[in-house]
């Protein structure tokens, strides 16, 4: 089975961590516990058609401005999300950032911005009006929630088949 | 070059009739351009196109370097074989484009030479090794174990150096696993595991997972070209070998040598040089890099297990050498304990020598012959035995050559065998040392004691005779107690007794015989002293019931000096004691006494008459006494220094008491017969 490395940014504590446990494993623990540089996981997706892919998912320790390990980290992946908390707006700023710092580093890129903890609707910052126009470049957003699994399984999957389609 | 002469017209062709109108008019008219367009196809064919098509080829760049590509090899290949030329020309341009590259991008030029660089420093580095393999050699070299003569002797056989051999036995090690990682994306290439328990849950998350610590490694530490190398897990060690595009990461247990790295980086070298186009482009397709695989799998063949090389035809080295040591062991410890048992025997044979009563041990040289020099005295042989039958050990004595020098010796049983010797005491005495003093106890004839006694000279070795403990014969004390009371005729009231040669008197007996007992006891010589602290002279005893009777005596006053009437009665009873004790003063030499009369008085009245009273009563009754007989010189007479009483008028303070002097002589001693 071919394998494609994905890497999963954001800002700290937007639930990168969350999305994969929760992709990966199916489970979703409310305890935070900060990532330390970077912790791999992999998971295969089917795609249809008798296609299917292996990802390996590097989800890499947040931050709020690109650093050298952090592009290093990023070195050979076919495609990342870029994760956003919708309780904090800012989060949102912090994802161009990593976006601009990685495409340009790596060259175009299929990406999707997840809007991450949407089922805490109350305290919902981020809403799709807001989204500002330079991370239109993503392929898709979607609203995500690793604590119901909503949209999680559907975003991982829509970047494999991108990245699967973007393929040479 | 191929050229187009289609002869559509021939070169010497005349004009047409239009010819002459440019001639006419000096310009060419539009008609004459034709007719002489026409001339010129007619004359040159396409020749004209043909050298317009050249000028634009070599007008535009891109067809002239079209051209030069179709044509440069071919023209390089036939410069290099001409001439050196062509290198020289290229030689600084050449110099100049590496430097620029270098300086560009150095990693790309050391992508490039990986292939080369690698065998030239495995090379370089299997050199350097070359001397810590001799010096390991000479570490080696002189091990004596079973397992180094075996190796040695397969080192022989198999024409390689012992150190070689010592090394291939001493590394146990083998790869159990191999993962091909890809150095961008992090994703598995490829793995081969050869023992199940080594299997990784998940390949790709690890590979990923050294990736990221390989990033992780060069970013905290900057070490460009110094990527993560080794690491432990529990007992395996997990090997990282770096190439331009791949790692391969090999799961090896036990200890390997460093050549093994050498032999992985030459399988990552071969992954390199094989599939360069295939790592170059990979994304995650595997498909293109299947012929990894059998690469890997030569690192599964890289093992080295020890119990694999059976050595049974030398396995009789060890028990044979064990053999050879064990006997060598044991006759060591045979010497041994024979030398250790040999110098105990001297020592006990030494120290039988040397405390043998009589014998002075002055040198001892134990060699095949023992020479012995001793100091014997003349006695020890009669005490001891010969010397030599002293030493117990047969074999020493048979090695004994002795000599002696005569001494005298203290030894306590030559001085007793001297004693004996000089002494000759009969049955019945003992003779002891005690310190240096012989004692000499026991019962024996009178005679044999007299005779010790008058000449008591000790032995040589003792520094004196004891003899208070020898005692005559129960026969002669008898003879002797009879003969000493003879010679005494001691008088009723004294006893005499005999303490072995010792006379004891006691008793009372008249100064007269007693200051005679010594002249009587003078002829019996036997006699060795005696003793008279019991006995007492009878006048001695007499004067002192006299002064006893004389000190209870009191005579009373009425008043003043008038006496009372049985005061003349009292008066005449004392001055007869006190002429008796006058008497004894002669009998008994050496006695001497002073009476003196004390007059007391009551406390009535005035002192001064009283005390005038207390000196008129005395010297009343001296002068009585005096009158009666008593020596004048005996007497005197005093006052008492104050009354006894006090205030009360008493009959028995007003009185006379006598206080009575008395020196008797000190005894003589009955002096023992010189």
């Amino acid at each position: 089975m071919d394998a494609r490395k994905i890497c999963i940014l954001g800002d700290f504590a937007v639930g990168k961590t969350s999305l994969a446990r929760r992709f990966v494993h199916q489970q979703f623990s409310d305890k935070y516990l900060t990532t330390v540089g970077v912790k791999v996981d992999t998971k295969a997706v089917e795609l249809g058609a008798g296609r299917a892919l292996k990802l390996a998912i590097w989800d890499i320790a947040g931050t709020d401005t690109p650093t050298e390990l952090l592009l290093r980290y990023t070195r050979g992946a076919a495609g990342f999300l870029l994760v956003a908390d919708a309780t904090r707006a800012e989060t949102l700023d912090c994802c161009a950032e990593l976006r601009d710092a990685v495409l340009d580093r790596l060259g175009p890129l299929p990406h999707i911005l997840l809007i991450n903890k949407c089922d805490l609707e109350a305290q919902r910052e981020l809403t799709a009006a807001a989204l500002p126009s330079p991370l239109d470049t993503a392929l898709a957003r979607f609203d995500t929630s690793a604590l119901t699994g909503a949209k999680v399984e559907t975003a991982f999957t829509a970047l494999a088949r991108a990245m699967l389609e973007s393929a040479p | 070059m191929a050229a187009d002469f289609s002869p559509s017209r021939p070169a010497d062709a005349q004009p047409t009739d239009k010819g002459p109108t440019r001639e006419r008019n000096g310009c060419p008219s539009e008609s004459d351009e034709s007719a002489f367009e026409r001339l010129k196809g007619l004359l040159l064919g396409d020749q004209p196109k043909r050298v317009a098509d050249l000028e634009q080829r070599l007008a535009d760049p891109a067809r002239r370097a079209q051209d030069l590509a179709q044509v440069l090899p071919e023209a390089v290949r036939a410069s290099g074989a001409a001439d050196q030329r062509l290198a020289d020309a290229l030689a600084r341009p050449v110099d100049a484009c590496i430097q620029r590259s270098v300086s560009q991008d150095p990693q790309r030029l050391a992508d490039a030479l990986f292939p080369v660089m690698g065998p030239a420093i495995r090379r370089a580095i299997g050199e350097s090794l070359k001397g810590l393999v001799q010096s390991i050699n000479q570490a080696v070299e002189h091990s004596l174990s079973p397992r180094g003569f075996r190796w040695r002797l397969e080192a022989w056989r198999s024409g390689s150096t012992f150190a070689e051999v010592v090394l291939k036995h001493t590394l146990v090690y083998r790869v159990e696993a191999a993962y091909l990682i890809h150095n961008e994306t992090g994703l598995l290439i490829d793995h081969v595991v050869a023992a199940t328990d080594t299997t990784l849950k998940d390949e790709d998350a690890v590979s990923a997972m050294l990736t990221a610590i390989q990033d992780f490694v060069q970013d905290s530490f900057s070490a460009e070209g110094a990527p993560l190398e080794s690491v432990e897990i529990g007992q395996r060690l997990l090997w990282l070998l770096r190439g331009p595009a791949a790692t391969l990461a090999c799961v090896i247990i036990g200890l390997p040598p460093h050549s093994l790295r050498t032999d992985l980086a030459a399988v990552l070298l071969e992954v390199h040089a094989t599939l360069a186009a295939p790592l170059a482009g990979f994304r995650g397709d595997k498909s293109a890099l299947m012929a990894a695989h059998p690469l890997l799998e030569q690192c599964l063949a890289l093992e080295y297990r020890e119990d694999a090389v059976p050595e049974r035809q030398t396995t009789w080295w060890p028990w044979g050498l064990a053999l050879l040591l064990l006997l060598l062991l044991a006759g060591t410890g045979w010497m041994a304990w024979q030398h250790w048992d040999w110098q105990q025997r001297l020592s006990r044979a030494r120290a039988e020598l040397a405390d043998t009563p009589g014998l002075a041990l002055l040198h001892w040289a134990p060699a095949r012959r023992i020479d012995v020099e001793l100091l014997a005295d003349p006695l020890s042989s009669a005490v001891s035995g010969p010397a030599r039958q002293r030493v117990s050990d047969e074999t020493i004595r048979s090695r004994l050559r002795i000599r002696t020098r005569p001494y005298v010796s203290a030894d306590p049983p030559i001085v007793l065998e001297r004693a004996r010797r000089q002494l000759r005491p009969p049955p019945g005495v003992t003779l002891d040392l005690d310190g240096g003093l012989l004692r000499v106890s026991g019962r024996a004839p009178s005679d044999w004691v007299e005779r010790l006694r008058r000449s008591p000279l000790p032995p040589a070795g003792a520094e004196g005779l004891d003899l208070s403990a020898l005692e005559p014969e129960l026969k002669d004390q008898s003879d002797l107690a009879e003969r000493v009371r003879a010679a005494l005729q001691p008088p009723e009231g004294v006893r005499v007794t005999l303490d072995g040669t010792n006379v004891q008197l006691r008793g009372a007996a008249p100064q007269a015989w007693i200051m005679r007992v010594a002249e009587r006891l003078m002829p019996l010589r036997e006699l060795t002293g005696c003793t008279d602290r019991g006995l007492v002279a009878t006048e001695a005893l007499r004067a002192r019931q006299l002064v006893a009777e004389l000190q209870g005596l009191r005579l009373y006053f009425s008043e003043g000096i008038e006496p009372t009437p049985d005061f003349a009665a009292r008066l005449q009873r004392a001055a007869g004691w006190m002429r008796e004790l006058a008497d004894l003063r002669d009998a008994l030499p050496g006695l001497w006494t002073r009476i003196v009369v004390v007059g007391r008085s009551d406390g009535l009245g005035d002192p001064r008459r009283n005390l005038w009273l207390r000196g008129e009563r005395a010297s009343f009754a001296v002068a009585r006494w005096r009158e009666l007989g008593v020596p004048g010189t005996l007497l005197s007479a005093e006052a008492a220094p104050d009354s006894e009483s006090s205030g009360m008028a008493s009959r028995k303070d007003r009185r006379v008491e006598i206080r009575v002097e008395l020196t008797l002589p000190a005894p003589r001693g009955c002096n023992p017969p010189s």
